[in-house]
């Protein structure tokens, strides 16, 4: 196995912020590599499971925020001859008008996750009555690969854009948003919707993205069973999403974003990573080509941060600063 | 992380709970993480707000379990436990309800965390021992030890003046700390005051009534007058008597809210002199003293006190007229005690 891995040596890391640690080192215990055996428990409600989807954004969040926020699920058409694909759609009870839409694609290394992961993050948004948010459950690998989560993403996407009168959303004013395997696939969608002129959209807010399967980066190869999602669970991850193609010639850049040759017309884009995340490389050097191509772009590396740091650690101080220079990029994504 | 903990509480995995806590400050001590972070991860762990006072630096920190900074000043106190071998520093957490099995294992876990980050505190300055004395959250024991190392016995006079005003730094005794936005002056016994000192003072007949004394003190402080004021710039509390009733139930923001008191400030406006014409007035029994006091004629005087009845509305020569002043004038003291 070890010869067939594109990894070599291990790099040189920095170090994690103090603060972080003992909430890294706590998770390496719970959250072990994820390989075909370890996936089926993550996915399974046990105490291990349940332990690491809370962790990571999936506690008993109240989505109606205490009567504020409308919940419903709509089943709308999915890629062509592919089955419908199911969306959380939260708008605020008090109706001022047209808003902002965010849509919102979930993380999970795109073999975990489910459309509530994350919403949390949104939430205020809508409970504030600035923005309706959508999520999208699309299909996961391995059992669904590559085109199907980024195709499912982008019809979830056109309905929501199609349908935005009824839902409440300006259609002038839509955003996406995804984290990790969700910040690529948004990534992915974005790309989509701009070569497809359909539609429109303002922003990408990309936390943490996932957007490169090739293992050349530095910070690629520098985390081995520690940082929350090391080289051999990222090197599962896309294997499951692109099996034999992974790092050869033939994936799309809606799959790996790392991969397009022109970022030019690509909505604003809010886009970060942690100074300690396999990420990290692939998120600076989209920043920087998104830049290059002429797109403006709010870039954040958080020095000692590990993947997901400021959703899995948010009592830390490095995730307080994090979140709040993220929220207030958001909260002027959503004025008028 | 606190979801962690209590999925390991609610299967009844205790022992793995435990060692969780354990290993956490553990790491950041190893890390030598700031002191603040370890206060977060009790509120973490704990899944309730945690909170840290140091005495010696008159210094409370409060986080809640997402990490977001509190006010320093809790709403109400906590059973706290004490951080070894740094006297006057302790740390609570603010559970309501019932305790849970890992809230005592957290906060003596936090705490010895705290001593390894900071590290022994035995030699304290001055400073330091002049606020533990006073800190209402010092254990009875921490109070007496700072006082020995004051050196000092029996009764103690608490001074406290504004941070620019001449305090009694140096002039009385080298017990002095800023504690909040005063000076706290600690003096064995009651001493002779020189003059040219502005303050409030309050006497404590045994050091578990420093806290009290130096809340008087602050107290008496709000109504002095400047140096070159007519009134007293030096305020004992225990001269007070009725009066303290007064300035320990109105506040600055009350006092300034009243009719009279709005009257005087509206006077101040075109009559700059208004407050300690009253002043002197209300101090002295005749005009004439009065009128020496602020070098003025006593037909100057007169005139002036005839245009503030009639702005005012009442007359210190009428029936009643001349406490109604008093009062007045108390009460714009303690809505302006901040001015300085």
């Amino acid at each position: 196995m070890d010869d067939q891995t594109p990894f070599g040596e291990l790099t040189v890391r920095p170090p994690y912020d103090p603060e972080l640690v003992p909430v890294e080192q706590a998770l390496r215990e719970l959250l072990p590599n994820l390989t075909a055996e370890s996936l089926t428990a993550r996915r399974q409600p046990d105490l291990n499971g349940e332990v690491a989807e809370q962790l990571v954004g999936f506690e008993q969040v109240d989505l109606t925020a205490g009567g504020a926020v409308r919940v419903e699920e709509r089943q709308v058409p999915g890629p062509d001859g592919a089955p419908d694909i199911t969306l959380l759609i939260l708008s605020p009870v008090d109706d001022r008008g047209p808003k902002a839409g965010i849509y919102h694609i979930h993380g999970g290394g795109m073999v975990t996750g489910e459309r509530r992961l994350g919403m949390h993050m949104y939430l205020p948004y809508v409970a504030e009555g600035h923005a309706v948010a959508v999520s999208v459950e699309y299909r996961l690998a391995p059992e669904h690969p590559d085109p199907a989560p980024v195709e499912d993403c982008y019809a979830g996407l056109v309905w929501t854009a199609k349908n935005a009168a009824e839902l409440g959303i300006d259609p002038g004013r839509l955003l996406i948003a995804g984290e990790s395997a969700g910040g690529g696939l948004a990534a992915g969608t974005a790309l989509l919707a701009r070569d497809r002129d359909f539609p429109a959209l303002t922003h990408q807010i990309l936390v943490c993205p996932m957007l490169d399967d090739r293992f050349e980066t530095h910070s690629s190869r520098m985390l081995e069973g520690e940082g929350i999602w090391d080289r051999t669970s990222n090197l599962f991850g896309w294997t499951a999403l692109l099996g034999e193609r992974r790092g050869g010639p033939d994936v799309s850049p809606y799959a790996a974003p790392a991969r397009a040759t022109n970022l030019a017309g690509l909505p604003r884009t809010y886009i970060d990573a942690g100074s300690v995340e396999s990420f990290r490389d692939e998120v600076l050097i989209y920043a920087r080509r998104l830049s290059e191509a002429g797109v403006n772009v709010d870039l954040h590396m958080w020095g000692g941060g590990f993947h997901g740091f400021d959703m899995i650690a948010a009592h830390a101080a490095i995730s307080r600063a994090s979140t709040a220079v993220r929220d207030e990029f958001i909260r002027r994504a959503l004025e008028h | 992380m606190r979801d962690l903990i209590g999925k390991l509480e609610a299967v009844g995995d205790e022992t793995a709970g435990a060692l969780r806590v354990i290993a956490h400050f553990d790491s950041l001590v190893e890390q030598r993480a700031p002191v603040a972070a370890v206060i977060r991860a009790a509120a973490v762990l704990a899944g309730c707000p945690a909170g840290y006072h140091d005495a010696g630096r008159s210094l409370t920190r409060r986080y809640d379990p997402q990490g977001r900074s509190m006010a320093a000043d809790a709403p109400r106190s906590w059973p706290r436990v004490a951080v070894p071998g740094r006297a006057g520093c302790c740390l609570w957490l603010e559970r309501e309800g019932e305790h849970r099995p890992l809230d005592a294992l957290i906060l003596e876990r936090a705490a010895l965390a705290v001593h390894a980050l900071t590290g022994e505190r035995t030699h304290r300055s001055i400073g330091e021992a002049v606020k533990i004395a006073c800190d209402p959250d010092a254990s009875e024991a921490e109070r007496r030890d700072a006082i020995t190392r004051l050196g000092i016995t029996g009764p103690i006079t608490v001074v406290v003046g504004g941070v620019g005003d001449a305090s009694a730094e140096g002039l009385l005794s080298p017990h002095t700390a800023l504690v909040d936005e005063h000076v706290v002056t600690l003096v064995a016994g009651a001493p002779v005051f020189p003059s040219g000192l502005r303050a409030g003072t309050a006497v404590a007949a045994d050091p578990a009534r420093l806290p009290a004394a130096l809340d008087h003190a602050r107290l008496a402080l709000r109504l002095t007058d400047r140096l070159s004021g007519p009134g007293a710039s030096l305020v004992h509390y225990d001269d007070l008597g009725a009066l303290a009733v007064v300035v320990e139930r109105i506040t600055p923001d009350e006092a300034g809210a009243l009719d009279d008191v709005r009257r005087l400030d509206q006077a101040r406006t075109t009559r700059p002199w208004a407050i300690d014409t009253l002043q002197a007035v209300l101090d002295h029994n005749s005009l004439r003293q009065a009128a020496a006091v602020l070098h003025l004629h006593h037909s100057t005087l007169q005139e002036r006190l005839t245009s503030l009845a009639a702005q005012l509305g009442y007359s210190l020569t009428q029936p009643g007229g001349r406490q109604r002043a008093a009062v007045a004038v108390l009460l714009w003291r303690i809505a302006h005690c901040a001015d300085a």
